[in-house]
């Protein structure tokens, strides 16, 4: 009986400490979450579309991220078009017909855009038949004694 | 004097490389003085790279500009740590770097395994010698870091200044090198041990220390050159899939699925094959990212061609897989596995999961760096691979893979007792109860799920710490955090793991929290004028100007003003508010250097960071501020160095071994 004592004990204060884990998390998530609340605003909307976007003058940086001059113009303009009330498909037309498919970050899906796309899908099935084949041929149920060491 | 001990030392290193493979294939073929000859070639290997690396830094230290990699790399005004690590800025000085950690590697190896495994070691050292040999020779070629200039500058061009501007960048590279070059440990015994037909299920266990100690190297190196963007560049992020960032991040995943799968293999015979694959991966992939950084292919893929670095390089990767793959094929019948598992839910089917993932995540990230080189050289198409294609395909399988490491942590090795379902009942209430504060504090879309999955899966690991230590306590009498802290004595390697996830947890989390809820706004604003940002009230001070011997730097004095300022209907009484804290962003000015070079500066708290970034300034004093709100920022750093710690943790020596 006096296992039964403990194990419940056990058993509290893992409930316990769960919940003190689960109060901590929340309240520093949440604490960090509720400005961004709502709908997204012009800021919003201007910054996504200009992370789409590559700065045409820097090595590797996003409209949205680089401190250049030209990034700078082309996140005014981003502005401008939406308060216009273009959509931001169409703004991002804009700087396609621009600079060509090169200005996207995520490149486009057409023609051998489409590869870099399903190069990563093709591969991870590749992968799942093989582990489901690896799997299938390597359990035996009670083939085998205890593992012969822990940890 | 430089120009003559240099490269002499690097021939010396060369010729006794190239006799060492000899003397240590000869010497384990059963000629004992030729096995103490060949290991006696790595020491003086070891010793010749030290002394170049000793040449290269006295004519970095004393201004040698006659050297070309001085001249092309300092210049007068750069201060003596910045000349130090002036060592590692370019090209051939990360070549030097990389054969001189791998030379300090062999030396170890060598020592420390003298004697025993005669028939591994002696092919072991063989091959750690045969890389070095590469490098080595490339550096009597065109990756010479000794070469001369004439007529000899007056002075230098100086360093990169985003390179000379944080002292992160002098501890940022050693790790990453210490990281990546480590790896050839374990590459060279998985070779040997087919080659020997020996150590079959234990070349990974032998090597386990020196795997471990590569991945946090890497692991943390990976981390401090994020933190190192972070301070220094100004955008705010940590992170952008630069294919410099996927250099290294690749071989980290590819060696953290090995990590998991080695022990597979330890208890079930089980992967050999695979096991294989994974650390020639690895080490494949650490030779690729360094190619990749220091080539000069990302700038141009016609820029590549112009120094046959780049070539040379990519052909000797290409012979380096050759080679492996030759070797397994010769000694196809050493890697058929004999073993067997006992069910499909088990510890060893989600660490074949959880290898499936990480591969996958690898895969992709190797796609995406290397497809827009391949499209420009193949169909001569310019197109960009960024984040948001990075983001779409890897945060799916990243929240898969916390889920397999989470079960993984609850369920046993071998088949899975009746009941283990009950485990996953407190990390998983506590999954879904975060979610549904989180739901009512706000939180919504793809965010709630992702924290939702971090909170199950720290809690999976914070439960086995709690239920280890519950016992342990009850069976020595121990108070609770005693054998909390006694638990990795009990298994430095179990809890070192769940350690480990618990840091991977922490820094997703960091890492979710920013993208999804981080503000950025730009303020004009003159000096003593009062400023708004979400969370913060600031004001603009004054400007400063300071002349430092190799740049100026302009900077606006901001005070961070208490809350009170914040919750005030107008905090404009600008004497009314003491402030609690003081920032200067700045701009740098460098000679070198057209456009100056802001630095950001960083209010740091553990529930996130106020993140500031000098624009601009007028010659009137008023200044352009971009200020950032970064919730949660500190938790990757923190997270990150405590996986690495783990790892430290669970590679330190047990007092009874």
């Amino acid at each position: 009986m006096a296992d039964a004592t403990v194990l419940r004990r056990g058993a509290a204060a893992t409930a316990a400490l769960l919940l003190v884990a689960v109060a901590i998390a929340a309240v520093v998530l949440g604490g960090t979450a509720t400005p961004a609340a709502g709908k997204p605003g012009l800021d919003e909307q201007a910054r996504a579309i200009a992370a789409r976007l590559r700065c045409p003058v820097c090595q590797n940086e996003s409209v949205a991220d680089s401190p250049s001059e030209l990034a700078a113009q082309m996140r005014q303009l981003i502005r401008t078009r939406l308060e216009q009330g273009e959509a931001p498909e169409e703004i991002i037309a804009y700087f396609v017909s621009r600079y060509g498919d090169w200005i996207l970050l995520d490149p486009p899906r057409r023609g051998i855009g489409w590869l870099v796309w399903l190069a990563p899908g093709i591969l991870l099935l590749a992968g799942i038949a093989a582990a489901v084949r690896f799997l299938r041929r390597a359990v035996r149920p009670g083939a085998i004694p205890a593992p012969p060491r822990t940890g | 004097m430089i120009s003559i001990l240099g490269p002499a030392a690097i021939a010396v290193a060369a010729a006794a490389a190239l006799a060492g493979i000899v003397l240590l294939v000869r010497g384990r073929a059963g000629d004992p003085r030729a096995l103490e000859a060949g290991q006696r070639a790595v020491l003086v290997v070891s010793g010749a790279v030290t002394l170049a690396v000793l040449a290269l830094e006295i004519a970095l230290i004393r201004f040698d500009f006659s050297v070309r990699y001085v001249a092309m790399n300092i210049n007068r005004a750069t201060p003596l740590l910045f000349r130090i690590i002036g060592f590692w800025g370019a090209l051939e000085g990360s070549i030097l770097l990389w054969a001189w950690v791998l030379a300090g590697y062999a030396a170890l190896v060598a020592a420390r395994y003298r004697g025993r495994y005669p028939e591994t070691v002696p092919l072991a050292l063989a091959v750690l010698l045969g890389i070095e040999s590469f490098f080595l020779l490339l550096m009597l070629g065109p990756g010479n870091p000794f070469g001369l200039v004439s007529p000899v500058p007056p002075d230098g061009r100086g360093l990169n200044p985003l390179l000379q501007n944080h002292p992160l960048m002098a501890i940022h590279p050693p790790f990453l090198y210490l990281g990546y070059v480590g790896f050839s440990v374990p590459f060279a015994f998985a070779v040997a041990a087919l080659l020997s037909r020996s150590l079959r299920d234990e070349w990974m266990t032998v090597t386990r220390r020196w795997t471990i100690a590569a991945w946090s190297f890497l692991g943390g190196g990976i981390v401090l050159g994020a933190w190192w963007s972070y301070e220094v560049l100004g955008w705010g992020g940590y992170w952008a899939w630069d294919p410099v960032e996927n250099a290294a991040f690749m071989p980290w995943l590819a060696a953290t699925a090995f990590l998991h799968s080695l022990m597979v293999q330890e208890r079930r015979q089980l992967l050999r094959l695979w096991n294989h694959a994974l650390i020639i991966v690895t080490f494949l992939l650490t030779l690729f990212g360094t190619f990749l950084t220091r080539s000069g292919i990302l700038g141009s893929v016609h820029d590549f061609t112009r120094s046959l670095i780049g070539p040379i390089f990519l052909g000797f990767i290409g012979a380096a897989l050759v080679f492996s793959l030759a070797v397994l094929i010769a000694r196809w019948e050493e890697v058929r596995d004999e073993g067997s598992l006992p069910a499909y839910v088990s510890r060893e089917s989600l660490f074949v999961l959880n290898n499936l993932l990480l591969l996958a995540i690898a895969a992709t990230t190797f796609v995406g760096t290397t497809f827009p080189l391949l499209a420009e050289a193949v169909a001569g198409v310019k197109l960009s691979v960024g984040p948001p294609f990075f983001n779409k395909l890897t945060v799916p399988l990243a929240m898969l893979l916390l889920i397999t490491m989470a079960a993984g942590t609850l369920l046993p090795w071998g088949p899975a007792p009746r009941g283990i379902l009950r485990r996953f009942i407190a990390p998983a209430t506590g999954g879904v109860l975060a979610v549904g504060i989180l739901w009512l504090l706000g939180v919504a879309g793809s965010s709630l799920l992702v924290f939702g999955v971090l909170v199950f899966t720290a809690l999976a690991q914070l439960a086995e710490f709690h239920k280890g230590a519950l016992a342990l306590a009850r069976a020595n009498g121990r108070s609770y955090l005693v054998a909390l802290y006694q638990l990795f004595g009990v298994n430095r390697r179990r809890y070192a793991g769940y350690l480990a996830y618990l840091g991977l947890a922490l820094a997703l989390a960091g890492v979710a929290a920013s993208a999804a809820y981080r503000t950025e706004t730009e303020h004009l604003v003159q000096p003593g004028q009062t400023f708004r940002v979400p969370g913060y009230a600031l004001r603009y001070e004054h400007r400063t100007v300071v002349h430092n011997p190799d740049r100026v730097r302009v900077a606006a004095v901001v005070s961070v003003l208490p809350a009170d300022a914040l919750e005030a209907a107008s905090p404009t009484p600008a004497e009314g508010w003491r402030p609690v804290a003081t920032l200067t962003p700045s701009e740098h000015y460098y000679p070198q250097q057209r456009t100056p070079i802001p630095t950001p500066a960083v209010r740091s708290s553990w529930r996130g960071d106020l993140y500031l970034v000098l624009l601009s300034m007028t010659s009137d004093g008023a200044a352009v501020i971009k200020a950032i709100t970064n919730p949660l920022v500190p938790w990757i750093w923190t997270g990150g160095l405590l996986m690495a710690l783990a790892g430290m943790i669970s590679i330190w020596p047990t007092r009874r071994s």
